[in-house]
């Protein structure tokens, strides 16, 4: 696509269109679209409402008190309950949910059902009806089905629009319900930490509510930014609380991230992807300084020591003999830490002494760091770090891992999908593999519920997902992919945007944003509160919601009555209320009167945070976890059974990346590039937003010694290449990253000049689609690149 | 920035001009030695004509810079405390005095004790307005502008711009003294300026964090507008030296003084325009805010 | 008279900027005019061990600062058409009758605060959310804090919760213009003074008029 095509595209949108932009324009330019229609009839509702923000995958579920105003939203403010204490504190929504006036009045906004003109990727686009746009839809449908069989559709990974009856969640049930499609398992943000997590636990509930964080005494936020990528709404703001209440925190990441300046007392920079090595190094320390919690080991744990192997594993390499060196000769000592992690070897030392003898300590693991080539690893390290140094199954400790919470955690999806009778499922991130090579794939790709495919995929349903372009690895081979029609024969783009992943649509369904219909969502991962996300204003143009484009894609395909089961967007709402009510809510009121109310949530204090592991840490024998041995198992005879002691070893180890500044192409390209979340952004949502940008301008951060090098200006385009492709964008010269590594952060649109460099700034258009060995998951943030000045 | 800050440049330069014209020519009526062959008395009409309408462009501009130009009026309420006030006030008053001054020679044959009153007085509001307008730049929040050099600055471009233009004027009627005196003051005003930039940079030097961000932007992404300034002030300075060399006899041909003034002219116009547009990056206020 | 102003816990603030957007939707302000911004303030160095570890010596925070209301304002008494001034309530507002957009009280301040707005012509700058004081709310910044690093109140009631700091680097020249801040500084303040440390993000703060 030229940026030429994009203009031209947007360009005839405005016209046909008129401008949506500063809300008094709005209702002239609404009033002037539609003669026929009194602007009167529109206006449901004026006043504020309280209501959830629109719910895009961030880790956040805030409260929004909206001001409307002739139909059209003129304010917004958050919530304002009286009491903020900590038990329950206000749900505060952050500055994307602030500004979430210039995204519902974005002038980009699909407004009408289009179907491409030009070649696949080139943006061009007409203008459709919705009669014409179902029947091609479900056309296609039919026509793919027949020809290749329901494993041959499919609908991507997408987390854009995220409350339970938005997004993906419609689209699913509606192909459940004509024979199924390919289905994917994990995910593009936890796949390795989901998957290694219960290696050690058996489980993926590993964390403590929130609240329990204020008896912590020692905090490691490890690759952990509760403040930029908002893990829980106000998860940084409890930190705070911990601080306040005397534990000391200590941020290990290579960016000194927002989370570093405003909650640590300390900030560690690590080289990107050798957060093993530091932990191998401190458990060496732990063991020299005799500061392990031994009795747990020997009571909870297996594999630490010889003496701690299961039967018949007893002369395989223990945890110990891989610390100390016994096996490979090398010890794991602090000295050895440093030339691989950047850290120098007396920080790691103290850093050890500190997180073993300050207690209760907790290690919290991001989950960037598990995003990375052998990404399962430092998920299992940090897991065993927590384990023996005693910090699991108390108050103020932390089991690291996952960590969903103790006590139960939010249900990711009440809306009711049905079964989908295609079995085979794929990983979600090898769906390019399935594109190319399907019918070729085996369970060694990941490949799930059948031996084999019968069908690449031929259809793809994207909806609320960039993931076809931007979020997905190595853009500039994806698109080589997409574009060629052979292969996927047919693509339908469901969204509110003209995202990139739009560009490469057949296909283009105008959804309405999350505030012109109706859904709802509970806390995500931590929050004991339902939100409601009641319809506030009308949806603009001719977009609807998620939900009713399916539905009129349901009467196309015959389905219609058992696809609504005679229900609107409000009757589902107050259908999955109730199902909240059944299940992790029984206290809740009752739907009439949380909408009569105008609360906007129903949420209740938690004065008493439950612990993950209480039980077990008290009573191993009556309370075994749900591992093959019942106990901690820094050994894994389910891992070592796979026989890929290499890449997949039975005990946590440090593994040099498959790109990394030890390695020989490090001459080419020997800058480590990260892809960390925005402050203004949600993965790719939010990009286009004027006052985000505003606030936070997509940049190449570097520091000041690798600007120094390579002649780069503060302020002036550089350019971040490597064999996969090239990015410009301007550089920011920061102290705040360590030497050796650049930031790029995910999430800015996808945009290539003519000669194919990524002029709007996607961290993917040099990432890499390499899967993880054991999860098969993304390790999108291992990248290494050269930067340089660009000149045009 | 050479385009951002045009209205300001403008206005700030074409009132020093226009001041600059005035106290010179006024200058030359107060030594009548430089007049010898009664050369201001034949231009008595035009120059301070000029001057007015240079004055006039400057004002014109000003309000470019305003939000709301029809309300400019009101800028003269806080003349107790505000500087801008003042400059209002006494640039009314200098154009005031100029064009009472042009009524007057304009409406009689012969020099008149009036003329002379009014003309001290357009010199004397001119040079309080020269003050006024220095002074509006030495906040305490701008402290690349709160020095001295402010004043040198915009009284030196004063006669920096001045003297040329004066010269060009008088090259055909004027007298050899009065051409030498022109040309004379004319490049010693360029060599304070050029010795005065080391001074000028020691000084940005010494300034705190403002001062070394404005020696970045000097050498950094402003230095070819820096640089280019300078360049110009020594073309310049060649050509008015080459002119000494030529005005060194009562006959003086007029056409080989021409071009050369000219260019020096245009030379310190274009020098001067990118030392202000200079001036206005160089905005940095303390503590970096 | 009373004089109100803002707590800001330098300390805690994570630069999220959620009170920079709040105001800009109350107050709905076009894109260059910013009147709360935040500040990110960065300075200092790595020095690089022969095993090729790093050690940075660094000091970095964010500031979130908007109009400060001071006691002896900069830009009142540069006002050249007296359309600045200061209320009962210790407010300095700008009058926009008498205003005519010459923007000198910008450079007169020297924290930033007045901005000028290409749509209206005229100066304009934080009332501190004066009709929500009218009706004892919070102004939109304060309330918006995710991490409750910023409070507001009368500056006498301000002091004795907060103590009567009104100064962090580099905020310049606070003990003559008394802007009406309570601030806790954040842990590394007077490293950054040391280290003569600089506000890195000036492109996300300018107002680009």
């Amino acid at each position: 696509m030229t940026s030429r095509d994009r203009r031209n595209f947007i360009r005839t949108s405005s016209i046909l269109g008129g401008s949506l932009f500063v809300a008094p324009h709005y209702i002239s330019s609404l009033s002037a679209l539609q003669p026929g229609q009194k602007l009167a009839d529109r206006l449901k509702s004026n006043g504020w409402f309280r209501l959830g923000c629109p719910s895009h995958n961030c880790g956040g579920r805030c409260i929004l008190k909206i001001l409307v105003q002739d139909g059209i939203i003129s304010r917004i403010e958050t919530d304002d309950r009286p009491n903020d204490l900590p038990e329950e504190p206000q749900l505060r929504a952050c500055l994307k949910g602030r500004a979430y006036r210039r995204r519902q009045y974005h002038p980009d906004r699909l407004r009408y059902p289009m179907k491409r003109t030009g070649h696949r990727g080139e943006g061009k686009f007409e203008r459709i009806s919705w009669d014409e746009a179902t029947s091609i839809m479900a056309d296609e449908i039919i026509r793919v089905k027949n020809k290749y069989g329901n494993e041959a559709l499919y609908i991507p990974y997408g987390t854009g629009s995220y409350s339970q009856t938005n997004g993906r969640w419609p689209a699913v049930r509606l192909s459940n319900l004509i024979g199924g499609s390919l289905g994917f398992y994990n995910s593009y943000s936890w796949a390795c930490i989901s998957k290694a997590t219960p290696t050690v636990y058996g489980t993926s509930v590993t964390g403590n509510q929130r609240q329990d964080w204020l008896n912590s005494k020692y905090i490691i936020m490890w690759g952990w930014n509760p403040a930029e990528m908002k893990d829980g709404t106000n998860s940084d703001y409890l930190i705070k609380l911990a601080r306040k209440n005397g534990a000391r925190v200590v941020c290990i990441d290579p960016r000194k991230t927002m989370s570093a300046v405003a909650l640590a007392d300390e900030w560690i920079p690590i080289r990107p992807g050798t957060d093993v090595a530091m932990m191998s190094a401190m458990v060496f320390v732990m063991m020299d300084e005799d500061l392990l919690d031994e009795s747990f080991i020997s009571s909870h744990c297996q594999g630490f020591r010889s003496n701690d192997m299961p039967a018949g594993y007893k002369n395989q390499e223990s945890y110990a003999d891989y610390i100390l060196g016994t096996k490979d000769s090398i010890p794991k000592t602090p000295a050895w830490a440093e030339k691989i992690t950047g850290i120098p070897a007396e920080t790691i030392v103290r850093i050890a002494r500190e997180y073993a003898t300050i207690k209760p300590a907790m290690l919290y693991q991001g989950y960037g760091m598990q995003r990375r080539a052998y990404g399962e690893q430092v998920v299992r390290a940090g897991c065993v770090l927590a384990a023996i140094s005693g910090n699991i199954g108390i108050h103020g400790g932390w089991a690291s891992g996952m960590a969903l919470q103790a006590g139960g955690g939010p249900r990711w999806s009440v809306f009711p999908t049905g079964r989908n009778p295609v079995r085979a499922r794929i990983p979600s991130f090898l769906w390019t593999e399935a594109v190319i090579r399907g019918t070729e794939l085996t369970d060694k790709e990941g490949l799930k519920g059948t031996t084999a495919l019968k069908s690449n995929i031929k259809f793809i349903w994207a909806v609320a997902s960039n993931a076809l372009i931007n979020q997905h690895s190595n853009i500039n081979r994806t698109s080589k992919i997409l574009k060629d029609e052979t292969q996927v024969e047919f693509i339908a783009v469901q969204d509110q945007f003209l995202t990139p992943t739009g560009m490469y649509a057949d296909l283009l369904l105008p959804a309405c944003t999350q505030l012109e219909t109706w859904g709802l969502e509970d806390g995500w991962k931590y929050g004991e509160e339902v939100i409601l996300m009641p319809q506030i204003v009308e949806p603009a143009f001719e977009s609807k919601s998620d939900y009713r484009i399916c539905a009129e894609i349901a009467k196309k395909l015959d389905v219609y009555e058992s696809y609504t089961q005679g229900m609107d967007e409000k009757a589902w709402t107050r259908k999955l209320w109730n199902a909240f009510k059944q299940s992790r809510f029984p206290d809740l009121p009752d739907f009439e009167t949380i909408v009569e109310s105008n609360a906007g949530l129903h949420s209740r204090p938690v004065k008493n945070p439950k612990i993950s592991f209480e039980d077990f840490r008290n009573n191993p024998a009556a309370n075994p976890l749900k591992t093959a041995s019942g106990k901690v198992e820094i050994f894994s005879t389910e891992l070592h059974r796979l026989n890929n002691p290499k890449e997949i070893p039975p005990i946590p180890k440090y593994i040099q990346e498959w790109e990394s500044p030890f390695d020989a192409t490090v001459s080419r390209f020997p800058l480590q590039v990260i892809g960390p979340h925005y402050m203004g952004r949600v993965h790719s949502t939010h990009a286009n937003v004027d006052w985000l940008k505003e606030a936070f301008p997509q940049r190449i951060f570097i520091n000041p010694i690798d600007a120094a090098s390579r002649n780069i200006k503060d302020g002036k385009l550089i350019k971040a290449f490597n064999d996969r492709g090239a990015v410009i964008l301007k550089a920011r010269i920061t102290n705040s990253i360590m030497p050796g590594v650049i930031s790029i952060p995910q999430g800015a649109w996808w945009q290539a000049d003519e000669d194919g460099n990524d002029i709007g700034g996607s961290v993917n258009t040099i990432s890499s689609e390499r899967w993880t060995p054991l999860a098969f998951g993304n390790a999108q943030h291992t990248i290494m690149a050269e930067a340089k000045l660009y000149k045009q | 920035m050479l385009v951002s800050d045009y209205s300001l440049i403008i206005f700030t330069l074409a009132i020093q001009l226009s001041v600059g014209l005035i106290i010179l020519f006024n200058t030359f009526i107060y030594w009548p030695a430089f007049n010898s062959r009664g050369t201001i008395q034949r231009m008595l009409k035009s120059i301070p004509l000029l001057a007015l309408a240079i004055g006039i462009i400057g004002v014109l501009f000003s309000f470019l810079h305003l939000g709301h130009p029809m309300k400019a009026f009101k800028a003269i309420n806080h003349f107790e405390t505000s500087w801008l006030s003042k400059e209002i006030i006494f640039l009314s008053l200098y154009l005031g005095f100029l064009i009472l001054f042009i009524l007057v020679t304009w409406t009689t044959t012969s020099w008149k004790r009036i003329q002379k009153v009014l003309l001290d007085l357009c010199s004397i509001a001119g040079i309080i307005l020269i003050y006024s307008m220095s002074k509006l730049y030495m906040l305490p929040a701008q402290p690349n502008w709160n020095s001295v050099f402010t004043f040198v600055s915009f009284y030196g471009s004063s006669l920096l711009l001045a003297s040329p233009l004066l010269l060009l004027l008088i090259t055909k009627k004027g007298s050899y003294s009065s051409q030498r005196a022109l040309a004379v003051l004319n490049a010693a005003l360029i060599i304070i300026a050029l010795i005065l930039l080391p001074v000028f940079i020691n000084f940005l030097q010494q300034n705190g964090i403002p001062g070394q961000q404005a020696m970045d932007l000097l050498l950094g992404s402003h230095s070819l507008i820096f640089f280019g300034k300078i360049l110009l002030q020594i073309v310049a300075l060649i050509l008015i030296f080459r002119s000494l060399f030529v005005i060194r006899s009562e006959i003086t041909q007029c056409r080989q003084l021409t071009i050369p003034i000219s260019l020096t002219f245009a030379s310190l116009l274009i020098a001067q325009y990118f030392g202000r547009a200079l001036f206005y990056a160089l905005a940095l206020s303390e503590g970096g805010f | 008279m009373t004089q109100y102003g803002f707590y800001i816990d330098v300390s805690a603030c994570s630069g999220c900027k959620t009170c920079q957007i709040a105001c800009k939707d109350k107050n709905n302000l076009d894109l260059g005019v910013l009147w709360r911004r935040v500040y990110e303030i960065s300075g200092g160095d790595w020095l690089k061990r022969t095993s090729g570890a790093w050690e940075p010596r660094l000091a970095n925070y964010y500031l979130s600062i908007s109009c400060n209301h001071c006691e002896a304002p900069a830009c009142l008494p540069a006002c050249p058409t007296e359309a600045i001034f200061k209320n009962e309530d210790g407010l300095v507002l700008i009058n926009d009758n008498k205003c005519i957009g010459c923007k000198y009280c910008e450079w007169a301040c020297p924290y930033g605060a007045p901005q000028f707005d290409i749509a209206s012509g005229l100066m304009t700058k934080c009332d501190l959310c004066y009709d929500y004081l009218k009706d004892s709310k919070l102004p939109s910044c304060v309330s918006s804090c995710p991490m409750r690093a910023l409070d507001f109140g009368q500056m006498d009631v301000l002091q004795e919760k907060y103590g009567s700091n009104r100064s962090v680097y580099p905020l310049p020249r606070t003990d003559e213009l008394k802007p009406s801040l309570v601030i806790t500084p954040h842990a590394e303040a007077k490293l950054a003074e040391e280290l003569s440390a600089k506000i890195v993000n000036k492109e996300e703060t300018e107002n680009v008029s």
